[in-house]
C-alpha cells in the first residue's frame, strides 16, 4: 500500500511540474524557429542585409561622403500569405540607416500630427511667436525607399516549404532613377514530427 | 476467463461510456444539427446574439473549428467585424494546428479508437476542403469591410493555396480510402448494396460540380482584390480560373474579355471573343455610362444543406446490425436569382447569375468519404456486436439490455458540417454613374426584398454583399 501511495505522490509531482508556467529572458537576436512563419529572426536578417548592402554600395558611399541626403520611406507591399507588419521591417531598416549617420529621414506618416502642432504654435495665440516653428522650412526628400515582400509556399502531407523574397529599392525622386536595389531571400522548411500528442 | 476478469472487462467497456456521458452537450450524443438549428432559427429573424453566446461555450472543445466557423459567420452577419475576425483567426489557427500535428499523434489514435466503441462524432472536426476555402474567403471579406485591401489579399492567397493543396492531396486521399475499402471487399460489397439506394439520390446534386472544393466564388473575389490592388495580371489569372469552373457566367466572360483586352493578350482575346460572341463591348468597359464606377453584387443565397441520419443494416460476424449513416436528402432545385431595380429611373439592371453551388460541394464531399466511413463502420459494428455477446455472457439479461441500449444510443451518424454557409452564390457586375443610387433588391423565390442605398465612386468599385437567411437579407456595402 505504501508503494502505491508513493506512486500517486510521484505522479502528482510529475503532472504538477508540467503545468507550472515558466518565464525567462532571452537574447533578442537568438535564432527563433518555433514555426515556419515569418518571425523575429527573418525580420532581423532582412534589416541587416538591406542596411549593409545599401551602405556599402560604392555610388552610395560616394554620395554620402560629404552630405547626408534625405529619404522618405514608402510602404512595402505585402504579397505574402501572412499578415505581416511591413512597417515594423521598414522601421528597423530606417533606424539602422539613421544610426549610421549617412542619411536623414522625413516621416510621411506624421505629417498630419506635425501640421496640427504647427497650427497650434502659429495660430492658437498661446505660443510665444519667437519660439514657434515657422511654416515652410521642412526639407524635401531626395530619395524614396520602397519595396515588395513576396512568398511562395509549398506543402505536402508532412513537409512545408516557405520561400520569402524581400526586395528594397532606393529611387532618386528628381530623376526617377533607381540608385540602389537589393533583395533578401529566406527559405524555411518545416517537417511534421513522427510522434507526438 | 475467471469471473473476476470477466467483470473487469465488462467494467472496462462501461467506463468509456460513463466518461463521455459528461460530453452530453457535445455532438457525441446530441446530433450537431439539433444543437445548431434553434440558433439558425434565431438568425432567420435577425436575432444573432443568442447564437453567438451559445457558440461561445464551444470555442474550446474538440469541434472548435466548426463552432468557430459558425460563430465567425454569424458575427459577420451581425456586422461585428472584430468578433468575426477573431473567431475566424482562431479557427484558422486550429486548422493549422491540426495540420502540423505529429504524423502519429496520441490524441488522434485515442479519437480513432473511441470511434470503435462510440461513433464518428468522437473524431475531432477537421473541416472539409470546401469549408476551409470559405473560411479564408470570409475572412477576406472582413478585411475588405475594414478597407484593408492588403489584408484581404493575404486571405485570398491563403484560400487559393488551400484550393491548390486540396487539388494535390485530394486524389491521393480518395485513392487511399478506396484501397483500404478494397481490402475488405467482401463485407464492403454487402455494405455497398445496402447503402446504394440511400446514396443514389445524392448523385444528381453531386453531379453539378466537378470537384468537392473548387470554388469559383473564391477565385472571383481574389480577382477583385487584385484589381483593387492594381494588379490586373493577377486578377486576369483568377478570373480565368473562375471561368473554367463556371464557363456560362456572362459576368465572368465580360471580366475575362475586358482584362484580356486591357493586358494586350491578343491571341487569348481572339479565342475568348469567338466563344463568347454574345458579350457586348459596351458591357465590358462601361463605355455606355458617363463617369462610371462599378457595382459588384455578391448574393449568398439560403443555407447549406444539412445531413440526415439513416440506418443501414451492415454485416458483422454476429449477424446484421443497424448502423447510422449520414446522408443528404435535399433535392436539387433550380437557381433563384436576385433582381436589382432602380425605382427612380424605372430601370432593371439585370439578375444575378450562379457562381458557386455550395450544396453540390457539400454533397460531393460526403460522397467521397463513404468508403472510409464504411470501413470504420464495419470495424465498429463488429466491436459492438462482440460487446453485446460479452455482456450477455458476463452480466446476463441486465448486461444484454444495457449493451443493446448502449448500442442504440451510441449509434449516431456524424451530422457535422458548416451549416451557416450559403446554399449557393450568385454574382452581378454592372457600371453605374457615380453618386448615390437608391436600389431595390428582390428575391422572388423567397419573397424577400429590401431597399438599399449604394454610393458609386468614379472609376471605383462598390461591393454589395447580400446574404439571404430565410426571408431576411443581411446587406453590406463597401465602396472603394
Amino acid at each position: 500500500m505504501n508503494g502505491l501511495k508513493k506512486m500517486i505522490y510521484g505522479l502528482c509531482f510529475v503532472v504538477g511540474a508540467g503545468c507550472a508556467t515558466s518565464v525567462k529572458y532571452e537574447d533578442a537576436t537568438k535564432v527563433e524557429t518555433t514555426t515556419a512563419d515569418f518571425g523575429s529572426t527573418d525580420l532581423q536578417q532582412i534589416a541587416n542585409k538591406m542596411v549593409d548592402s545599401l551602405l556599402s554600395f560604392p555610388p552610395i558611399i560616394q554620395t554620402t561622403t560629404e552630405r547626408s541626403p534625405i529619404i522618405f520611406v514608402d510602404t512595402i507591399k505585402n504579397k505574402t500569405l501572412e499578415h505581416i507588419d511591413t512597417e515594423s521591417i521598414t522601421d528597423s531598416i530606417r533606424t539602422k540607416i539613421l544610426r549610421s549617420g549617412k542619411f536623414r529621414f522625413v516621416d510621411m506618416t506624421k505629417v498630419e500630427a506635425a501640421k496640427k502642432q504647427f497650427e497650434f504654435q502659429n495660430e492658437s495665440g498661446m505660443v510665444n511667436q519667437a519660439t514657434a516653428a515657422a511654416f515652410g522650412r521642412n526639407i524635401g526628400a531626395e530619395y524614396m525607399l520602397y519595396g515588395n515582400f513576396a512568398s511562395i509556399v509549398k506543402k505536402s502531407d508532412n513537409v512545408k516549404d516557405v520561400y520569402y523574397k524581400f526586395t528594397l529599392n532606393l529611387m532618386k525622386l528628381e530623376t526617377g532613377i533607381i540608385e540602389w536595389a537589393d533583395e533578401k531571400e529566406i527559405r524555411k522548411i518545416s517537417k511534421r514530427s513522427l510522434f507526438g500528442w | 476467463m475467471s469471473d473476476r476478469l470477466r467483470q473487469l472487462s465488462f467494467a472496462s467497456l462501461i467506463i468509456p461510456f460513463l466518461s463521455i456521458a459528461g460530453c452530453s452537450t457535445s455532438s457525441v450524443f446530441t446530433s450537431y444539427t439539433t444543437i445548431m438549428n434553434p440558433l439558425i432559427d434565431g438568425v432567420k429573424v435577425r436575432k444573432c446574439d443568442h447564437a453567438l453566446n451559445v457558440l461561445k461555450k464551444h470555442r474550446k472543445g474538440k469541434d472548435k473549428i466548426l463552432y468557430l466557423m459558425e460563430r465567425g459567420r454569424i458575427a459577420q452577419l451581425k456586422d461585428d467585424l472584430d468578433m468575426s475576425i477573431k473567431d475566424y483567426e482562431a479557427a484558422i489557427e486550429a486548422v493549422r494546428h491540426m495540420e502540423d500535428k505529429a504524423i502519429i499523434s496520441a490524441s488522434d489514435i485515442g479519437a480513432q479508437a473511441s470511434t470503435f466503441i462510440m461513433n464518428d462524432n468522437t473524431i475531432p472536426y477537421k473541416g472539409e476542403g470546401y469549408e476551409k476555402v470559405f473560411l479564408y474567403q470570409f475572412q477576406a471579406f472582413n478585411y475588405l469591410a475594414k478597407k484593408d485591401i492588403e489584408g484581404a489579399g493575404v486571405e485570398v492567397r491563403r484560400a487559393n493555396l488551400e484550393q491548390n493543396l486540396a487539388l494535390e492531396m485530394h486524389e491521393k486521399e480518395v485513392q487511399k480510402a478506396e484501397e483500404k475499402a478494397r481490402e475488405k471487399s467482401i463485407e464492403m460489397g454487402q455494405a455497398y448494396a445496402s447503402l446504394d439506394s440511400a446514396y443514389r439520390t445524392m448523385d444528381d446534386v453531386a453531379g453539378k460540380v466537378k470537384s468537392s472544393f473548387q470554388n469559383a466564388y473564391t477565385f472571383y473575389l481574389s480577382g477583385i482584390v487584385y484589381e483593387l490592388l492594381n494588379l490586373p495580371n493577377d486578377a486576369y489569372i483568377d478570373y480565368k480560373k473562375a471561368l473554367q469552373i463556371f464557363p456560362n457566367n456572362t459576368y465572368l466572360q465580360r471580366d475575362v474579355l475586358r482584362l484580356a483586352k486591357g493586358l494586350g493578350m491578343n491571341q487569348e482575346l481572339k479565342d475568348y471573343a469567338s466563344i463568347f460572341h454574345m458579350t457586348r463591348d459596351a458591357d465590358e468597359d462601361g463605355r455606355g455610362v458617363e463617369k462610371a464606377g462599378e457595382l459588384i453584387v455578391f448574393f449568398e443565397n439560403g443555407l447549406a444543406p444539412q445531413k440526415k441520419e439513416i440506418k443501414v443494416p451492415l454485416p458483422t460476424p454476429y449477424g446484421f446490425l443497424a448502423v447510422a449513416f449520414p446522408v443528404y436528402t435535399e433535392k436539387w432545385s433550380g437557381i433563384e436569382p436576385l433582381s436589382l431595380f432602380e425605382p427612380a429611373n424605372k430601370s432593371v439592371f439585370s439578375e444575378t447569375e450562379p457562381l458557386c453551388y455550395v450544396q453540390a460541394l457539400a454533397v460531393k464531399s460526403l460522397k467521397e468519404k463513404i468508403p472510409g466511413m464504411v470501413v470504420r463502420h464495419l470495424l465498429r459494428s463488429a466491436a459492438k456486436a462482440a460487446f453485446q455477446i460479452e455482456a450477455r455472457d458476463t452480466a446476463g439479461i441486465a448486461g444484454m439490455i444495457f449493451s443493446s441500449f448502449y448500442n442504440v444510443i451510441s449509434e449516431k451518424a456524424d451530422l457535422r458540417s458548416w451549416l451557416t454557409l450559403p446554399r449557393d452564390v450568385q454574382i452581378m457586375r454592372n457600371y453605374l454613374s457615380a453618386g448615390i443610387h437608391h436600389l431595390r433588391i428582390e428575391h422572388k423565390a423567397s419573397g424577400a426584398f429590401s431597399d438599399v442605398d449604394v454610393s458609386i465612386n468614379q472609376d471605383g468599385k462598390t461591393i454589395l454583399r447580400v446574404i439571404r437567411v430565410g426571408s431576411v437579407f443581411y446587406i453590406t456595402t463597401i465602396a472603394f
